[in-house]
């Protein structure tokens, strides 16, 4: 008899906490895995060197196109110096102070910054007086979000 | 409704006052799109994009269902305890009463109806039922009795004799339960915001249910038992249980080392895991299914590439399971609430019904965050609501001083200058000059001198270029009744790069014209894209932790520090610190608790008349709540806010049963006199067991209201009381099993020494009342 009410009243211990561990359902908003979509590596003071995930690459949109040396106009003005490049706009990125810069392609999905002068905007090209050399692969679409990974967003 | 393809839309966006209703606005937007429909032909109107009241609507659903469950496992538990319909009827509606009363003075207030209101009458349903259901059937068998004896009923005076003697411990017990979660409205910010209503709830449905006890109960009681002439009968859960009380707690009665003992043991489980709990823990999220996501590029980001990406980014998002439709704004409107620039978007995006929340949340967040060079927070309306209430003046770190002022380069230096000031005062830690996001920024120049030579002045460059390069309002057109803005702006292959701007040709007044390039200078320079103002001043902040010292002496010499620092005129410096008013309120909540707890043990003193036996209970109130805490822990340990008002529900049952009591204790031993401990055993055991059915009662009933809430889970509506359904199963648990088992024996052990005698003269009085109340309401009448 004493045997048996033990049981119950241990039986109603078990069945109460397992009732209070029952909502244990929590809604959390889940921290994510930390491999972000871009990995940074100094280059040297100021540079860095990008490198992003291939899922990251295609949400970006990303492309590229190889800069091409400019077409020299049939009348000289003898006082070009430079030899002058031309890449479309759409990958020539300001910075905060003003300097312009590009990001050129190095190696699968790896892109580094490189300043370039810009010298004149015709229609959709950019005329630069100094950047990358004719062939290389500069960034057009997405360049800012690699500005913005390398820098990183609102004082991260 | 979802769009075949992803579109442009005219999205304006509604904003409520904070005192309207979200249903009222939200049923006015609707009625308004409704009467505006037929004349809008070839326009589609999506409402469903974004709706703060569909999480209204989802969570009064699901509460409902919850609160049906709940009623009909209280009505079976009543039921089945009490084992009479008619002692069940008139619990029940007296329930009913005490919780629509409560909840009428609320409406009558303008309350808006929210979860911790629903927190606050939870918490006050275990008092209102055990209000309702103590002694009825200790009335209906006194009744019988006079039945049977033949005598003439006297059905008020019975119930005014059984009443009587108990409303005096329930009313303290009502008070100190009242009393309990008090200090709790005194909390500032989102604790206070949260915990007032809560409170003011659980308060009104204490008085609520006082009141129906005094006045509803007997007058039920005497309608309904009236008529009653069959037999009382136990149920057989009862009789089972007073098995297992006899057989049980009998035995341990007799041996108090058991009750010093599994006391101890709570006290040293209670110490182990109250360090493992997260006392700071936010309420937890209310699961709305509409998720706002928000994210900015680097300042400076276009319009257009802003566009582009958010619309790439909601692409992938409708394609995820779970997910019904996302609508996003791009860049900030000219009326827009929010100070955001071109580099931010929001989108909404709607999860289904049938959607597992936390998932599609997860699944969300990693489309979002894969995107580099992008900052994504994720919110919902609720969420974003708390947030504002809890971010008021500062930002990361333990100290903060605020330098304001009005120049933005002065307030750079002098926040330099103190951040260099504070750096050697000890306890402070790297302090920093919060860095503001900058974005690149045409700033024109005008020179004065040569602007003079071609007679300009810096306004007509100043007019030159920003129409060229942001436009100018020159006027309006009248059509049909219609306005139009008519503006100039240069076109767009014209501004191209700064270049342009420099080459740019001006009027000069003398007729001539010339290039703004010879006039001023035009560069590009960091500006801040958001100037933060604090009150009407602009601010900087200056960041630092405290480590190593008390952060009230910091503060105190940072501030002198400070002061003393010369500053330019309309600027000054103000110390900050949220670690040290969570430290100040931590101190008013301690001292507000101890205060409490004093006036509990007075209250106690004053149910019993005797000091000891008022140290007993009050000492008994940690060791139940230690059960609430274990509930907690296997929870998830997360002492959120509303986990804290279910401890104060178990606090104020535990009191209520203990005081119901020994007050019967002691009633017993006055009136039956005896003398040996083994006798005063007998008679406590056999006073406990009378109560053992309205003990029992009153658990099962709060059970049964709280258990389909823990079940729930964390769904719409009850992811607020989820947290205090663990609290409260976990710690009337103890409070059941510490009044039944630890009280009797404890109490025989501790009012031993005392003299019976001297207690009852000085009770006498009353005592004596009581004798001639009793006689008169049998006998006479």
């Amino acid at each position: 008899m004493h045997r048996r009410n033990h049981w119950v009243a241990a039986g109603l211990a078990v069945v109460s906490i397992g009732l209070a561990g029952c909502g244990v359902g929590k809604a959390d908003y889940g921290e994510m895995s930390q491999q972000g979509p871009a990995q940074v590596v100094p280059v040297n003071s100021t540079i860095n060197r990008v490198t992003l995930t291939p899922e990251a690459a295609t949400k970006l949109g990303l492309r590229t196109a190889a800069a091409s040396a400019a077409v020299m106009p049939a009348s000289t003005d003898a006082t070009v110096t430079a030899p002058e490049i031309t890449i479309p706009a759409g990958a020539v990125i300001y910075d905060k102070d003003g300097r312009t810069w590009v990001y050129i392609v190095d190696g699968a999905r790896s892109f580094e910054r490189e300043a370039v002068t810009v010298e004149r905007v015709d229609g959709d090209t950019v005329v630069l007086t100094s950047g990358p050399k004719p062939g290389v692969k500069v960034v057009t679409v997405g360049a800012q979000e690699l500005l913005g990974a390398e820098l990183g967003v609102a004082g991260e | 409704m979802t769009w075949p393809t992803w579109s442009r839309t005219t999205s304006p966006s509604c904003q409520k006052f904070p005192e309207a209703s979200v249903q009222d606005v939200t049923r006015g937007i609707e009625d308004a799109l409704n009467v505006l429909r037929p004349g809008l032909s070839g326009v589609r109107i999506d409402t469903q994009v974004y709706q703060a009241q569909s999480y209204v609507d989802a969570a009064v659903r699901d509460l409902g269902i919850t609160a049906l469950i709940s009623l009909g496992l209280l009505i079976l538990v009543v039921g089945l305890l009490l084992y009479s319909w008619r002692l069940a009827v008139i619990t029940m509606m007296s329930v009913l009463v005490s919780v629509i009363a409560a909840a009428y003075v609320l409406y009558l207030r303008g309350t808006g109806f929210d979860l911790m209101l629903l927190g606050g009458l939870a918490m006050a349903l275990s008092v209102v039922i055990g209000d309702a259901v103590t002694d009825l059937a200790e009335v209906r068998r006194r009744l019988y009795e006079q039945r049977a004896a033949g005598e003439s009923l006297s059905v008020g005076s019975v119930i005014g004799d059984v009443m009587t003697g108990v409303r005096g411990p329930l009313l303290y017990g009502t008070l100190i339960a009242l009393l309990a979660p008090l200090p709790l409205i005194f909390l500032d910010g989102v604790g206070g915001a949260f915990a007032q209503p809560a409170v003011l709830s659980y308060a009104l449905s204490l008085a609520a249910s006082t009141i129906v006890a005094l006045a509803v109960v007997p007058a039920l009681a005497s309608l309904v038992l009236r008529g009653d002439t069959s037999a009382p009968r136990t149920s057989p859960v009862l009789r089972l249980a007073a098995r297992v009380f006899d057989g049980t707690v009998a035995r341990w009665a007799r041996r108090p080392r058991w009750a010093y003992a599994s006391v101890a043991a709570l006290i040293a489980i209670g110490l182990a895991v109250v360090p493992q709990l997260n006392t700071r823990a936010p309420l937890p999220p209310p699961q709305d299914r509409n998720v706002l996501v928000h994210w900015e590029g680097l300042p400076g980001t276009s319009l257009e590439e802003m566009d582009r990406i958010t619309g790439m980014a909601s692409q992938d998002l409708r394609k995820l399971a779970g997910v019904q439709d996302v609508g996003a704004h791009v860049g900030r409107a000219l009326n827009s609430d929010e100070p955001v620039d071109v580099n931010t978007a929001d989108m909404w995006v709607s999860l289904t019904g049938s959607a597992d929340y936390a998932r599609t949340l997860a699944a969300v967040q990693s489309v979002v965050r894969g995107f580099p060079g992008l900052k994504a927070t994720i919110d919902n309306y609720d969420q974003n609501r708390v947030d504002a209430v809890s971010a008021d003046a500062k930002s990361g770190g333990d100290l903060t001083v605020r330098v304001e002022g009005t120049d933005l380069d002065t307030m750079n230096s002098t926040a330099q200058r103190v951040a260099l000031q504070i750096a050697s005062v000890p306890g402070v830690v790297q302090p920093r000059v919060v860095a503001q996001p900058e974005k690149p920024t045409l700033q024109v120049e005008t020179d004065l001198i040569a602007a003079q030579k071609y007679g300009l002045v810096p306004g007509d460059v100043r007019r030159a270029a920003s129409t060229y390069f942001a436009g100018t309002l020159v006027g309006n057109l009248y059509q049909d009744q219609r306005i139009f803005d008519v503006v100039v702006w240069g076109a767009p292959q014209t501004r191209r790069t700064p270049q342009d701007l420099t080459n740019l040709v001006i009027d000069t007044p003398s007729g001539g014209q010339v290039k703004l390039g010879d006039v001023a200078s035009v560069k590009i320079v960091p500006f801040p894209e958001e100037l933060k103002h604090f009150g009407t001043s602009r601010y900087v902040d200056v960041d630092a932790r405290v480590s190593g010292r008390d952060i009230n002496s910091v503060i105190s010499d940072v501030q002198s520090r400070v002061r003393s620092m010369p500053m330019p005129t309309e600027y000054h410096a103000e110390v900050l610190s949220d670690l040290s008013t969570s430290q100040d309120q931590d101190r008013t909540m301690l001292l507000l608790a101890a205060g409490a707890a004093v006036v509990v043990l007075l209250l106690f003193q004053a149910a019993f008349g005797s000091w000891r036996l008022a140290a007993l209970t009050f000492g008994l109130l940690p060791p139940v709540l230690v059960g609430g805490v274990v509930g907690n822990l296997i929870a998830g340990g997360d002492l959120s806010l509303s986990a804290m008002l279910g401890l104060f529900l178990v606090l104020g049952l535990s009191a209520r049963t203990t005081v119901l009591l020994i007050a019967g204790y002691l009633r017993a031993e006055e009136q039956a006199e005896a003398g040996s401990t083994a006798d005063r055993v007998a008679l406590v055991l056999r006073v406990t067991r009378d109560r053992l059915g309205s003990i029992l009662l009153t658990a099962a009933a709060t059970f049964a209201v709280f258990v389909p809430i823990s079940f729930a889970g964390s769904r719409p509506g009850t992811e607020v009381l989820n947290p205090m359904a663990a609290v409260v199963l976990g710690g009337v648990f103890t409070s059941t099993l510490l009044s039944l088992t630890v009280l009797p024996t404890l109490y025989v052990r501790i009012s031993s020494a005392v003299s019976l005698t001297g207690r009852a003269s000085r009770r006498g009085g009353r005592g004596a009342a009581e004798r001639t109340l009793t006689s008169h309401g049998v006998g006479g009448a």
